[in-house]
C-alpha cells in the first residue's frame, strides 16, 4: 500500500478503531456483569478477551505507524501478527459449556466475534 | 441523572448505555444530530455525550445548534470520538463542548468527567 494521505489515514483509523471499541467495550461489560454475579468462568473469559482486544489495539497502532515509517518494517511485518492475534481472540470467544442458556452472554460473545470478523476483513485490505 | 447518548453506531450506543446504566445513570439514545436536538429539548438531559462523527449533521454542528437554542444552551456536552488528534479536541471545545474523550472509552475516566460536570451544575447533589 502506498503511503496514505492524512485524510485517508484518519478514515482508516476510524474504521479500525470501531471494531476494537466493540471488542474491548463488550468484554469489559461482560466482565463487570460476571464479577457482580460471581460467574468466574465468564469473568475469566471476558478478562482474556479484554486483554487480547487491548493487544490488538496496540498492534493496530504499530501497523498504522509502520505505514508512515519505512524503518519500522512496513505493514507487511505487522499484518501476520494481527491475523494471528485475531484468530486467537476468535478462539477465546467460543461459548463455554454450561453457560449456553445465558442469552445475554451468548449475544455479547456474538457481538465480539462479529467485531473480530469485521476487523479481520479490514486487516486484509491494509 | 439523565445522559443523552448521541451515537450512530448501534453497538456503541448499546454498550455505552448499558455500562452507564450499571453505574446508576438513566440514558436516552439518539442516532443522529437531528434526533439529538429533538430529545435534548423534550427530555432535558443532565448531560449529553456527543459522537463527533455522525452521518448528516456532524456532532460539531449539532453542538453549535444546541448552544444556540435557549432551551438547550446550558446542557453540558462531552464530545466522544475515535479520532485522537488535537484539532478534533479544539473543534469540539470551540463549538461549545465542555469536555472531550476518545473511544474506546475508559469508563472510569468517563464517569469521573460526568461526575465532575454534574457536580458543577448541581445535578449530582440534587439526587445524592
Amino acid at each position: 500500500m502506498n503511503p496514505m494521505n492524512t485524510e485517508a489515514m484518519r478514515t482508516l483509523r476510524h474504521e479500525l478503531r470501531t471494531p476494537i471499541n466493540h471488542i474491548v467495550g463488550y468484554s469489559e461489560l461482560m466482565l463487570d456483569e460476571a464479577r457482580e454475579t460471581r460467574a468466574d468462568v465468564v469473568a475469566e473469559q471476558a478478562g482474556q478477551i479484554r486483554t487480547q482486544g487491548r493487544a490488538l489495539a496496540d498492534l493496530l497502532e504499530l501497523a498504522l505507524s509502520a505505514e508512515h515509517n519505512v524503518h519500522a518494517g512496513g505493514l507487511g511485518q505487522v499484518r501476520p501478527r494481527l491475523r494471528s492475534a485475531i484468530e486467537t481472540a476468535l478462539m477465546t470467544c467460543e461459548p463455554k459449556p454450561g453457560i449456553l442458556n445465558n442469552r445475554s452472554y451468548l449475544e455479547d460473545l456474538g457481538r465480539i466475534k462479529q467485531a473480530l470478523i469485521r476487523l479481520s476483513r479490514l486487516v486484509d485490505t491494509l | 441523572m439523565i445522559v443523552l447518548i448521541v451515537e450512530d453506531n448501534e453497538l456503541n450506543r448499546d454498550m455505552l448505555s448499558r455500562r452507564l446504566m450499571r453505574r446508576g445513570f438513566a440514558t436516552v439514545l439518539a442516532v443522529d444530530g437531528v434526533e439529538a436536538l429533538t430529545l435534548a429539548q423534550s427530555k432535558q438531559p443532565d448531560v449529553i455525550l456527543m459522537d463527533l462523527s455522525l452521518p448528516g449533521m456532524s456532532g460539531i454542528d449539532a453542538t453549535r445548534l444546541l448552544r444556540a437554542n435557549t432551551l438547550t444552551s446550558k446542557i453540558p456536552i462531552i464530545a466522544l470520538t475515535a479520532h485522537a488528534s488535537g484539532s478534533d479536541r479544539d473543534d469540539a471545545l470551540q463549538a461549545g463542548c465542555d469536555d472531550y474523550d476518545t473511544k474506546p472509552v475508559d469508563m472510569a475516566t468517563l464517569v469521573e468527567k460526568l461526575e465532575f460536570i454534574l457536580t458543577r451544575t448541581g445535578a449530582l447533589s440534587r439526587v445524592v
